[in-house]
């Protein structure tokens, strides 16, 4: 029975609960018309010359203008439209762009109106910059009045658009706020802002505020307010989501297939094709790999269905090359498959038996899940592999030649790229010119090189995905190669959030709206 | 005692110097580019060679050194290789919130450990005695970061009382304190152990001294004798043990940050040296081994201050 004493104790220990104001059930959602959005990593540079990406992206779109926009069109490829900033904008030829910018668009500040010279002055500064390559081809911006222009290439490029002018780099900044800063450059504050949200607010390492701007003329964003809560922990960020205190945030593909057999109440799961390409090099010119039966022999040893399965919890695909889904080129079957049997029959015909073989592989957990069942595959047809998880620092110097020695040495490894929405991109990386530098399988092909360049120039998409299919192929046919996967996007998130994504698949929260 | 004290804070400089000697050498020796690790396939050479370049890193290890403690003499800590912020303000930023959860964590541990040692040596061989030290046991070996777990799963999901991510709303300190329960609980549970295992060991040696015989015998009460000659000198081994913990936990805490995604200091130089961001770790570090090389001659003056006969010896 509880006396006096205990009555008095527990009333003061209840009055300090009380006063701190915690709540049973104090479930922190959404509140009404604040979007509370995770990301993995704190804004550092949000100039489109020098940025890193992630948020920087998404803030980037919400809060600055541009001439177009990515959309998805119904063929699932990624293409473009112009943006609520411009009255139009087109490619008039091959190598000329007009645009016409909507009148009395203002920056914030004292910064004026938003003008054609602020375009000319955006863009040509990128080639300077740290991403010159999204515009390569780009000549010069000529500026016909306050509100029009036409930008020049040097010479056609099929991927101006995705890759530049509707992508982050084609951000448009203030010129006269911008030229005043130190060396033109920008790190964590916009220089001014005009865009559907502007970002009010940065705690570093813990949030950034966006809120709606009043000042904007286009379509009113469907949240007032969006924060940005910075959790870099993929786990902790799940529990933050099943706590409710984020209303949308990346997965990792285990915990995907995890809400697909169980949602949790109120909860969707957005499976969005990812920018990246998955798969195991082999370095053609090390002893062991030289002969390309033995490394065809590898490519039909390897089941990536169970690879998939295991590392990736069955929601991710199986690539059949480098250009990820929902870009022209990309590959839809390949010329090998899972085949043990055949890969026993290579082997015996190069005259190989009891191989030895490293796989080195960034130490992240599903990486070396994925590399254990390479493994267990290779042992089946009599191959020994040695898996090595290695640190980032010198994971990434392995096949670079300028690192030193590592890449004599190399055998094989598992890599992930990045891709733009255009297959130029994670194909550059393949040609005579990058061996000793990305090329780590070491080869190179003539026609390979010829069909580089001339895929650079052809803007017919029927073409092009014939070129850079071909390309595939031929890098398929070296052996160097076993396809994996185009890394999916999963974002776990309030069904009552539609989410929407850019090409590399970073949020657009200006785009999202209310289900 | 002043001459301790100089002696003490002379050694502590000397430390300083020591370990950024070493931290250097160590940054010197591990592979890897900041920009090829942040961008991949997307550094480009000029960019790696225009970071190097920022960095100084071209530079041998004396010249880097001598730059380094050159700009520290001035106040200057160096800047962020990508935000071009000052790591100055970047720690400053950061450290408040470690600092806050190690004062909150040691803070509540001292408050239940520091008793439950005095009761178990006092009741010895106890019921609760022998549960304290089973317990203390399991809360010594149990990880933070696994009691952080489960703290989140019970409180947070299961009913929903506690939030987990941050530290709290900037100038709230209700929020901050609700934000501030359960990573302080977890950080602490496990110097809970700790504290009373070591003061339990320090009272049973010295409730055995002439001198406490010799208070019983006057007739004094045992909580007095307790509280001002037993316990007096039986914390001065908890006081050093505290400094040794502070010290330790202004790096590790960072497991705790990283759960509950609050700022600081060890998660700071964490994601710093995972991106090489060389400047951020050697200020980050710096900063660390500056207030540790402080803590512990702070926690000698003490004893020397609580003890007479550490006096006496100086």
């Amino acid at each position: 029975m509880m006396n006096r004493r205990d009555l008095l104790r527990n009333s003061a220990f209840l009055s300090a609960i009380a006063a701190l104001g915690i709540k049973p059930s104090q479930v922190l959602a959404q509140e009404g018309d604040i979007l509370k959005v995770r990301i993995e990593a704190d804004i550092q540079i949000l100039d489109p010359g020098y940025m890193v990406g992630g948020v920087e992206t998404t803030v980037q779109y919400a809060c600055l203008p541009r001439l177009a926009v990515p959309v998805r069109g119904a063929d699932g490829n990624w293409s473009w439209k112009p943006s609520e900033y411009v009255e139009k904008v087109t490619q008039d030829d091959p190598v000329t762009i007009s645009f016409t910018l909507k009148p009395r668009l203002k920056w914030s500040g004292d910064a004026g109106d938003v003008t054609a010279e602020d375009v000319k002055f955006s863009l040509e500064r990128m080639l300077k910059s740290d991403w010159a390559g999204r515009f390569p081809t780009l000549e010069r911006v000529d500026v016909k009045d306050a509100q029009s222009g036409t930008i020049v290439l040097k010479a056609p490029f099929a991927a101006t658009f995705l890759m530049g002018v509707a992508s982050e780099s084609g951000t448009i900044l203030p010129k006269s706020k911008v030229e005043k800063l130190p060396d033109q450059k920008f790190t964590t504050e916009l220089p001014a802002q005009c865009g559907a949200y502007v970002m009010t607010e940065w705690t570093p390492k813990q949030k950034i505020i966006l809120k709606a701007n009043p000042d904007w003329k286009g379509t009113k964003p469907a949240f007032a307010e969006v924060q940005f809560i910075n959790i870099e922990d993929t786990t902790a960020a799940e529990l933050a989501f099943e706590a409710g205190e984020v209303a949308i945030t990346a997965v990792l593909p285990t915990t995907a297939a995890r809400y697909k057999s169980k949602m949790p109440a109120g909860a969707e799961l957005t499976n969005q094709p990812g920018p990246y390409f998955t798969w195991i090099g082999m370095n053609t010119e090390h002893e062991t790999l030289k002969d390309i039966r033995v490394r065809k022999a590898i490519q039909r040893a390897i089941d990536v269905q169970s690879i998939l399965d295991a590392a990736y919890g069955s929601t991710a695909p199986i690539a059949h090359g480098v250009v990820p889904l929902g870009v022209v080129g990309n590959r839809t079957a390949s010329k090998y498959s899972y085949n043990p049997d055949e890969a026993r029959t290579l082997l015996a015909e190069a005259g190989v038996s009891g191989l030895n073989i490293q796989l080195k592989t960034l130490n992240e957990a599903y990486r070396v899940t994925a590399a254990q069942i390479v493994q267990a595959n290779l042992a089946d047809v009599g191959i020994t592999c040695e898996i090595v998880p290695v640190d980032p620092g010198p994971f990434w110097n392995l096949g670079l030649e300028s690192k030193g020695d590592d890449w004599k040495s190399l055998q094989m490894w598992w890599m992930r790229y990045r891709s733009s929405p255009d297959p130029s991109d994670p194909l550059q990386w393949f040609v005579k010119s990058q061996v000793g530098v990305w090329n780590w399988e070491r080869w190179s092909d003539p026609e390979f090189e010829a069909l580089w360049t001339k895929g650079l120039a052809e803007t017919d998409s029927a073409k092009r995905q014939e070129i850079y299919v071909r390309m595939q192929e031929i890098m398929e046919d070296t052996g160097a190669y076993v396809w994996i996967t185009h890394d999916p996007l999963n974002y776990i998130h309030n069904e009552k959030v539609v989410p929407d994504f850019d090409t590399g698949g970073e949020l657009l929260v200006d785009r999202f709206k209310k289900a | 005692m002043l001459f301790y004290a100089i002696q003490r804070i002379g050694l502590s400089i000397l430390i300083l110097f020591t370990s950024m000697v070493m931290l250097f050498t160590a940054l010197k020796l591990i592979p890897g580019d900041p920009a090829t690790i942040m961008l991949g396939s997307r550094a480009s050479p000029a960019m790696r060679a225009r970071i190097t370049e920022q960095l100084g890193l071209n530079d041998s290890v004396v010249v880097q050194l001598g730059t380094f403690f050159g700009k520290l003499l001035r106040g200057d800590l160096g800047t962020d290789m990508w935000s071009q912020r000052p790591v100055s303000q970047m720690v400053m930023e950061s450290l408040p919130y470690t600092l806050v959860l190690i004062a909150a964590g040691l803070g509540w541990a001292v408050l239940i450990g520091v008793p439950l040692g005095c009761y178990s040596a006092v009741r010895r061989n106890s019921v609760l005695d022998r549960i304290t030290g089973v317990l203390s046991v399991a809360t010594i070996s149990i990880p933070s970061f696994v009691v952080a777990i489960y703290l989140i799963l019970l409180f947070s999901i299961q009913l929903g009382w506690l939030p987990i991510i941050g530290a709290g709303d900037s100038g709230n300190w209700k929020d901050q304190a609700i934000h501030l329960l359960m990573p302080a609980f977890a950080l602490g549970l496990g110097w809970v152990g700790y504290l009373a295992r070591i003061v339990r060991a320090s009272m049973l040696e010295v409730m055995g001294e002439n001198h406490i015989r010799t208070a019983r015998a006057h007739g004094l009460p045992e909580f007095q004798i307790i509280k001002s000659y037993a316990l007096r000198i039986a914390i001065l081994p908890t006081i050093t043990l505290l400094a040794v913990a502070v010290g330790g936990l202004l790096s590790s805490a960072v497991f705790i940050e990283a759960i509950f995604a609050r700022p600081g200091i060890g998660k700071l130089i964490v994601d710093a040296a995972s991106m090489r961001n060389f400047p951020v770790v050697q200020g980050g570090v710096l900063t660390t081994v500056f207030l540790f090389a402080i803590t512990m001659p702070i926690a000698d003056l003490l004893v020397a201050w609580l003890d007479p006969r550490v006096r006496a010896n100086l």
